[in-house]
């Protein structure tokens, strides 16, 4: 992590030199040479110029590594410099400084691309929150070296152009350092894209990114966050050209100033923008800059209606309002959406990235150009860009959590995204051979198969194999399966047959039709339902097996109380887990009864759970509370863990102690079961899962993932509880008195598990000594016999 | 002494916490959760065998697995002997698919069995999903390291 902070920081710092030393040359000539009112018209070709050099770059990514595009990209700005020098000392033409002007503010964009990027692809989703801040306070310490050492070489040394030449140096420790980098990680830095397969979309045309909802928030976000910051420089050097009316003064307060923005910007990113984003998270990464910028802007627009504009006061507001966004935005805004790209596939983030920086900030830069072109047409005075700044921020604040939901979709997607989803089989003329040698198989397996396929192809001989495999001395399977091949297919006469077909004398057929029938109006409809509930309820469990798979293959709400009945029942799992499953997205309340109000038995408890659990995609979100719905989940385990520090290696404890463990399993489980309920993610299971992935990166962006999903505040100890070897979960639970009194007696109905009992018990003996027989005698006559007997055997050995 | 002497010297007959203990070192139920063991305890059957006397033998048609809980046992098939020990299961593939014995099995000391018959084996399968996944686990295993362990 050193290594990778030192180079990546050393590039940010090598950025800020670079650009200092543009931008103190480039300005002083141009301003001396054409004056302020050109400044307008700077931010309008720098809009042309960035969406240029964003569209180059994403042309250039899709055939360079990302090492051979910073590379390529800051040798065409060390060319570009030293043209400019070499004009402007060979030829003596002041317009050249137009263009370098221009190169500042596509400079600085661009440069933390090429270092975010890098860092995307040599940080885990939790090391960019953590680190980001300090590589990006490289760039502060750089600016500021380079203004002050720039001002001081100017009056001791060197001419205004020459600045220009230590420009060059500066790039090319850039240049070195990216070198460096990408020697050293060449896995991630070295590699060249892959070409992506052609599709009807992509053939003929550069790779496009997809249009999200997340990319078009992030570029507004980015927009507005440029065009803030550019509003407030305005401000600034308006009221300051307008409050210092020498030469000398203006460059004083500017040099003063520019330290102070940099002095304060270093001391934001070093003592706070970490901590904080460690512990408040990405939320308050993206809020805190927009947030700052509306309430200074709320004081200085007050300020500025009652006491005017022109006094020293509103000067001095306007240059806090600037280091207020300046610090935030190097220490919090820019960790914060770097880390918000990691949300994206792996090959989308660098073009995304691309087009919301390299192009969105220069497009800030026009629109505010042609703004303040506009406010000087009319006439309004800096008040009412301060006012229209304001309501710019106010809609930036309100983006920041548009972003912050997306970024929470986003990771979820990418985290909970199955490698390969099942799809129709689909076949075409040269596959039918393969399909009727299927049919042909006898096995009732790959018949079902058959029929799926076929029923796909819309082959005109389906009618009447399917017909065949209904006729009566076909196998029982093969029946159900061409039941519900005919059903899916024959939509004339599917009434007709369905009614006949719910009479068939294969409970599977019935099963069959009946489920698909269910939601049908009318008397198909009734009778469809007095067909499936009855095989359901039956006692032969094949019977009820054959009405939950067909449950499974054609769901419907219909089903779910019957299913939630039939889970109390000792029925195979493997239908009974399909059938679950399939209506997972209608589960919640079930889950909801078992789980929070503990109404319900084991085996439902443990059915559900499995269900909600492997489920995956979106549902609604039952309305429950996450800390309120793992209230009892979370005392337990906290219990459980103080029950396991107490007991030592000894043999009679070994099955209290497994035990315990299996509990905080079964905790784990309920737990992802809970959450999926109360956020509506079903496939929660996955990130839970890759909590403990090989992948550094994929453990921390299904960290981020959870904490994302359940809040900064529940996330420590909701994942503690989905950990269960991930140690105690919560201090904050109060500890009971006696934990062995409290496993046996279970005062406090926490464990409601008779299997504890019997291993707690079983350790009596060794843990309280004397104290065994009392603890045990209650339960001499218990109804679960494990319970009786075990506690029959403490008294037995109990001393007389 | 081990635990599992321990608990076996202690009783007699065994707990259902005992024989849950026991029956968690056996590869084929190591997943299993406890509770989830405990209703296959109230199933099985203790059975004592003394030095040569045969557990199972090629041949024989029955529907019922061993878990060798204390004691040692040679398995003994036309291309090789092996000894088995504590933890140690033999006879799983008549519960699985019943088919003649294919290997006899031979008590080299006294030896403190679980016999499992295949309808409690059956439906601890069907309706525990963790039982399922130890077995299928175990097969899988086995499947990988075919020289081993011999199935019986």
């Amino acid at each position: 992590m050193r290594a990778r902070s030192f180079l990546l920081g050393g590039q940010t710092l090598a950025l800020g030199l670079m650009v200092a030393f543009l931008v103190v040359p480039a300005s002083a000539l141009l301003l001396h040479a054409y004056g302020a009112d050109t400044l307008p018209y700077v931010y309008l070709v720098v809009a042309v110029a960035g969406v240029l050099v964003s569209w180059t770059m994403r042309r250039a990514q899709a055939r360079l590594s990302l090492a051979a595009l910073a590379v390529a990209v800051l040798a065409s700005y060390a060319a570009l410099v030293a043209a400019g020098y070499l004009v402007l000392v060979l030829a003596d033409a002041d317009w050249v400084t137009f263009p370098l002007v221009v190169l500042f503010p596509l400079a600085i964009p661009v440069g933390f691309v090429l270092v975010g990027t890098q860092a995307g692809r040599l940080l885990d989703v939790r090391e960019m929150k953590e680190h980001f801040p300090r590589i990006v306070g490289g760039f502060s310490v750089g600016f500021a070296v380079g203004g002050l050492l720039g001002a001081a070489l100017v009056k001791v040394v060197l001419g205004v152009e020459e600045l220009l030449l230590v420009d060059l140096l500066a790039a090319g420790a850039f240049i070195a350092l990216v070198v460096a980098t990408a020697r050293r990680y060449p896995d991630q830095l070295r590699t060249r894209p892959v070409a992506a397969p052609p599709t009807p979309r992509s053939v003929g045309s550069t790779r496009r990114i997809p249009v999200s909802t997340f990319l078009l928030a992030i570029f507004a976000y980015q927009l507005l966050s440029a065009g803030v910051t550019q509003l407030f420089d305005y401000i600034v050097w308006n009221r300051a050209a307008a409050h210092y009316s020498d030469a000398g003064d203006l460059a004083h307060f500017q040099g003063l100033y520019g330290a102070a923005i940099n002095i304060v910007s270093i001391l934001f990113v070093v003592l706070l923008a970490g901590r904080l984003l460690r512990r408040w998270g990405v939320r308050l990464g993206l809020a805190t800059n927009p947030g700052i910028a509306v309430v200074t802007l709320v004081v200085g627009t007050l300020v500025g209606w009652s006491a005017g504009v022109a006094g020293f006061t509103f000067l001095l507001l306007a240059c806090a309002q600037q280091i207020g966004d300046i610090a935030t935005t190097d220490g919090m805004t820019r960790t914060a959406m770097n880390t918000t790209y990691q949300a994206l596939p792996p090959d989308e983030r660098l073009r995304a990235q691309t087009l919301a920086e390299a192009a969105g900030v220069p497009l800030a830069l026009g629109l505010v150009g042609g703004l303040l072109l506009l406010f000087q047409a009319l006439d309004l005075d800096v008040l009412a860009v301060e006012v229209v700044t304001l309501v710019l921020a106010v809609v930036w604040l309100a983006l920041a959590f548009v972003v912050y939901g997306e970024y929470g979709t986003g990771l979820r997607d990418l985290v909970l995204h199955r490698a390969w989803e099942p799809t129709v089989l689909q076949v075409d003329e040269a596959g039918l051979d393969a399909v009727q040698r299927l049919l042909d198989s006898g096995d009732a397996r790959d018949i079902e198969v058959g029929l799926d396929a076929l029923a796909a192809s819309h082959s005109p001989a389906f009618a009447a194999q399917v017909a065949s495999l209904l006729a009566e001395e076909t196998p029982a399977g093969v029946r159900a399966s061409a039941a519900r091949a005919t059903l899916l297919t024959d939509a004339a006469g599917r009434t007709e047959v369905s009614r006949q077909l719910l009479e068939d004398r294969d409970p599977g057929v019935r099963a069959t039709v009946s489920a698909a029938c269910v939601d049908e109006a009318g008397p198909l409809g009734v009778r469809a339902r007095e067909v499936w509930s009855s095989l359901v309820c039956h006692d032969d469990p094949d019977v009820a097996g054959h009405a939950l798979r067909a449950a499974a293959a054609t769901p419907s709400p219909y089903f779910v109380p019957y299913l939630v009945e039939a889970a109390e029942r000792s029925i195979p799992e493997a239908p009974m887990a399909q059938a679950l499953t399939a209506h997972a997205e209608h589960l919640g309340p079930a889950v909801r009864t078992v789980l929070v109000d503990h109404d319900g038995s084991r085996r439902v408890r443990d059915r559900l759970v499995r269900a909600v659990t492997a489920a995956p995609g979106r549902a609604e979100p039952v309305a429950v509370d996450v800390a309120t719905a793992l209230h009892d989940q979370r005392i337990r385990a906290a219990r459980a863990h103080a029950a396991l520090r107490h007991l030592d290696e000894s043999p009679r404890l070994d099955p209290l102690r497994r035990a315990l463990l299996d509990d905080l399993t079964e905790l784990a489980d309920e737990t992802t079961a809970l959450l999926s309920l109360a956020t509506g993610q079903r496939g929660l299971a996955l990130a839970v899962r890759a909590l403990h992935a090989d992948d550094s990166s994929e453990r921390a962006l299904a960290h981020e993932t959870l904490e994302v999903t359940v809040g900064r505040a529940q996330a420590t100890w909701v994942i503690g509880l989905v950990q269960p070897d991930g140690g105690p979960v919560d201090g904050e639970v109060e500890p009971v008195d006696d934990w062995l009194v409290d496993l046996v007696h279970d005062p406090d109905e926490v464990w409601q598990e008779p299997w504890l009992r019997v291993c707690a018990l079983y350790a009596a003996p060794t843990v309280a000594g004397d104290r065994a027989a009392e603890l045990a005698r209650p339960y001499v006559d218990d109804p679960d016999p494990a319970v009786a007997e075990t506690a029959r055997w403490v008294l037995d050995a109990a001393p007389a | 002494m081990t635990g599992l002497q321990l608990l076996c010297d202690a009783h007699p007959v065994l707990l259902t916490v005992e024989r849950v203990a026991l029956l968690r070192r056996v590869e084929l139920f190591s997943r299993t959760p406890d509770r989830v063991l405990a209703a296959l305890a109230a199933s099985l059957n203790e059975v004592t065998f003394f030095e040569g006397d045969v557990l199972m033998r090629e041949g024989a048609l029955e529907d019922w697995l061993f878990v060798v809980v204390e004691g040692e046992v040679e398995v003994t098939r036309s291309d090789r002997h092996v000894t088995l020990g504590p933890g140690s299961v033999v006879g799983e593939l008549a519960v699985l698919d019943p088919q003649p014995r294919s290997a006899t099995v031979t008590a080299l000391t006294q030896v403190l069995a679980f016999r499992l018959r295949r309808e409690a084996f059956q439906q601890a399968v069907e309706t525990q999903p963790e039982i399922s996944m130890g077995v299928i686990t175990e097969l899988v295993r086995r499947l990988r390291e075919p020289r081993e362990i011999p199935t019986v």
